[in-house]
């Protein structure tokens, strides 16, 4: 038990040492992907949990949205671009400026995976969100929040391939998912997602494909989100 | 270089020169309701809408070069297809539809017989990305555009920026369609005090006002609503309407309502094309299953008409034709731009 005089003290230190304080406007958020721990390789054969088979991943894209740095529960920075579309392939492409004023102190980031339904119901629209980066259903609006794409043995497909378009924006299947997670002490900011982790909830077997919004897409997407976390 | 390079050259060079702005407004009668699409989001140009006219007439957004949306949508007949009552496509491959009239898209609420699309902007992914119509990718026409002498100085006069994207191709696309406006019907004209109707095109109007104006409500004739009209469903085609893009059983076999005007140019009629002539669709309305539980509630009082309460109700159809809008010079091929001087 905390003594009475103690308590405010240990509530000090807490606060003290959790934040953060910009010291320059050149903070980055970088992601990483990982399979069973090491950086992910696109095209690589890895080792299929619980199965004797390969996998491997050739396409992995996915928007980060409306990223937000928070002070407790107080956003005090919103970073600019909007819409930023990670593609694996492109390593120029993983780390994002977030343009942090000096001075600005936070302890978590707040963010969405995928695109608001408000930006879906918008017209055509420019950079990361240009129906040319290949994240927009053609034969429907919306769109592609996520795209994971592969082959494995296990798939009974077409030269073993699997799919995975997660998206739609239409209640009963509004995937956007929202996160907030508590950051380290320090200066860059990285968010790991443990590839791995995701495709034990994909039945590349039975459902190799999800292409347009669903049942399926809606169970898999926060599973795919909540692969995500701080990394060192 | 040849002169049409020469002259959009010049024509830009003015342009920046003099600042001129060739904004426009969409041009519409007062008995018109307000436009559904946002045109302070896209607002319209003169040089984008020619930009728009020109990508909708040229078969490079198919994959092998052939087919243009003009194949399917052609000027003529209201920006219908009339020799085919499902769409053909690449490799003459057959599409599951009917291609419908392109006009007062800006009043459009979605898009398709199913409403699969939510914005007019998107649509042309749609027929672009289909293996059965364009076979084509966005990304891959950016790249045919870009290297063009054409385009990189369309994009430049439209856009301000000669690089091509997709956002801007869309753009475009959706400017030239929004123009497409059909206001100048007789129809309109009387709306207007210009005109009248004949005593046969009167009676016509009250056999329409109390059986079709529910769903195909003036001045637009149609509603931006999906309904049941009675067809039964092509056992080849299984074509289960709104319910493909929803997959709510509420939604199975509910169809676009569509316009009625340009009728007379736009046939065969409804999503499969199945009638020929106005007389069939009449027909059915008159013969319809009303103690069918699918079927519309508007519909479910049977219509009994008389042969002549039949001819009226046609007549009154065709003051909905509007031929001013489908010979518009404004909107066919656009020669000038796409043929190059002495190559005519
Ligand atoms: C192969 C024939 C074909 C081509 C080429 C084609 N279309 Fe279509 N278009 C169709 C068909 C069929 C539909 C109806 C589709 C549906 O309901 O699923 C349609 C629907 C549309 C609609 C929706 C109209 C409405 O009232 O809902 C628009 C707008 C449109 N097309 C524009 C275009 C544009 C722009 C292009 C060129 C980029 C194009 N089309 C190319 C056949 C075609
Ligand atoms: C309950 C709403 C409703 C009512 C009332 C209604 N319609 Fe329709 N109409 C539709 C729908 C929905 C379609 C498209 C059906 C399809 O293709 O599956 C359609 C299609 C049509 C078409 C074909 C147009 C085209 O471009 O293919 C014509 C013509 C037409 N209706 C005429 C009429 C007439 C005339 C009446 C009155 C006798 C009438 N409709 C009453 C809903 C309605």
């Amino acid at each position: 038990m905390l003594s009475t005089t103690s308590f405010p003290c240990f509530v000090f230190v807490l606060l003290w040492s959790s934040f953060y304080c910009s010291t320059s406007n050149a903070q980055q958020l970088s992601i990483g992907v990982t399979y069973d721990k090491q950086p992910l390789t696109l095209h690589q054969k890895y080792a299929l949990a619980a199965t004797d088979d390969s996998v491997q991943i050739d396409l992995l894209k996915f928007y980060i949205s409306n990223i937000q740095l928070m002070k407790g529960k107080k956003v005090v920075h919103q970073v600019a671009v909007k819409h930023w579309l990670v593609d694996y392939s492109d390593t120029s492409n993983l780390v994002l400026n977030l343009d942090v004023p000096k001075g600005i102190c936070y302890n978590k980031i707040k963010y969405n995976i995928g695109v608001d339904s408000t930006t879906n119901a918008a017209g055509a629209l420019g950079q990361d969100l240009d129906p040319m980066q290949g994240m927009y259903w053609a034969w429907q609006s919306g769109y592609i929040n996520i795209k994971i794409e592969g082959e494995s043995p296990i798939c009974t497909t077409r030269d073993n391939r699997f799919q995975f378009h997660l998206g739609g924006f239409i209640s009963p299947y509004y995937a956007l998912q929202t996160k907030t997670l508590k950051l380290k002490n320090r200066k860059e900011i990285v968010l790991n997602l443990a590839l791995d982790q995701v495709l034990q909830f994909m039945d590349l077997e039975k459902q190799p494909t999800i292409m347009q919004p669903s049942t399926a897409a809606m169970e898999l997407t926060p599973i795919f989100s909540s692969c995500i976390t701080v990394g060192s | 270089m040849n002169t049409r390079l020469i002259w959009i050259l010049f024509a830009v060079a003015v342009s920046v020169a003099f600042g001129y702005s060739n904004s426009v407004q969409l041009v519409y009668p007062a008995h018109f309701p307000t436009p559904v699409y946002d045109l302070q989001a896209n607002p319209l140009t003169t040089s984008k809408i020619e930009l728009g006219r020109a990508l909708f007439y040229d078969p490079i957004l198919s994959k092998d070069n052939t087919i243009s949306c003009a194949s399917c949508h052609s000027p003529y007949n209201a920006f219908a297809h009339t020799d085919h009552a499902l769409s053909h496509g690449i490799n003459d491959q057959i599409g599951t539809r009917n291609a419908p009239a392109l006009f007062n898209l800006a009043w459009q609420k979605s898009f398709m017989w199913d409403g699969a699309v939510h914005h007019l902007d998107m649509q042309a992914l749609a027929p672009i990305s289909s293996t059965l119509e364009m076979g084509e990718d966005i990304a891959n026409i950016v790249q045919k555009l870009q290297q063009k002498s054409l385009y990189p100085l369309l994009f430049e006069q439209a856009f301000g920026d000669s690089t091509v994207t997709g956002q801007h191709i869309l753009q475009a696309l959706a400017q030239f369609q929004l123009t497409l406006v059909s206001a100048t019907a007789k129809y309109d004209k009387v709306q207007q005090g210009l005109d009248s109707f004949s005593l046969q095109e009167q009676a016509g109007k009250q056999v329409f006002e109390s059986h079709c104006n529910s769903c195909h409500s003036a001045p637009l004739f149609m509603n931006n609503e999906f309904a049941n009209n009675g067809l039964k469903v092509d056992s080849s085609l299984q074509d289960f309407g709104k319910w493909l893009v929803s997959q709510q059983t509420k939604d199975s076999l509910l169809f676009r309502v569509p316009s009625l005007r340009n009728l007379s140019y736009s046939y065969p009629y409804m999503h499969d094309g199945r009638f020929q002539k106005l007389r069939q669709v009449i027909d059915h309305y008159t013969q319809l299953d009303t103690t069918s539980t699918l079927l519309d509630v508007r519909l479910q009082q049977s219509i009994d008409l008389t042969n002549r309460q039949k001819t009226d109700l046609i007549a009154f159809l065709l003051t909905l034709n509007d031929p001013q809008f489908v010979f518009n010079p404004d909107n066919k091929f656009p020669r000038a731009i796409l043929l190059p001087t002495g190559n005519e």
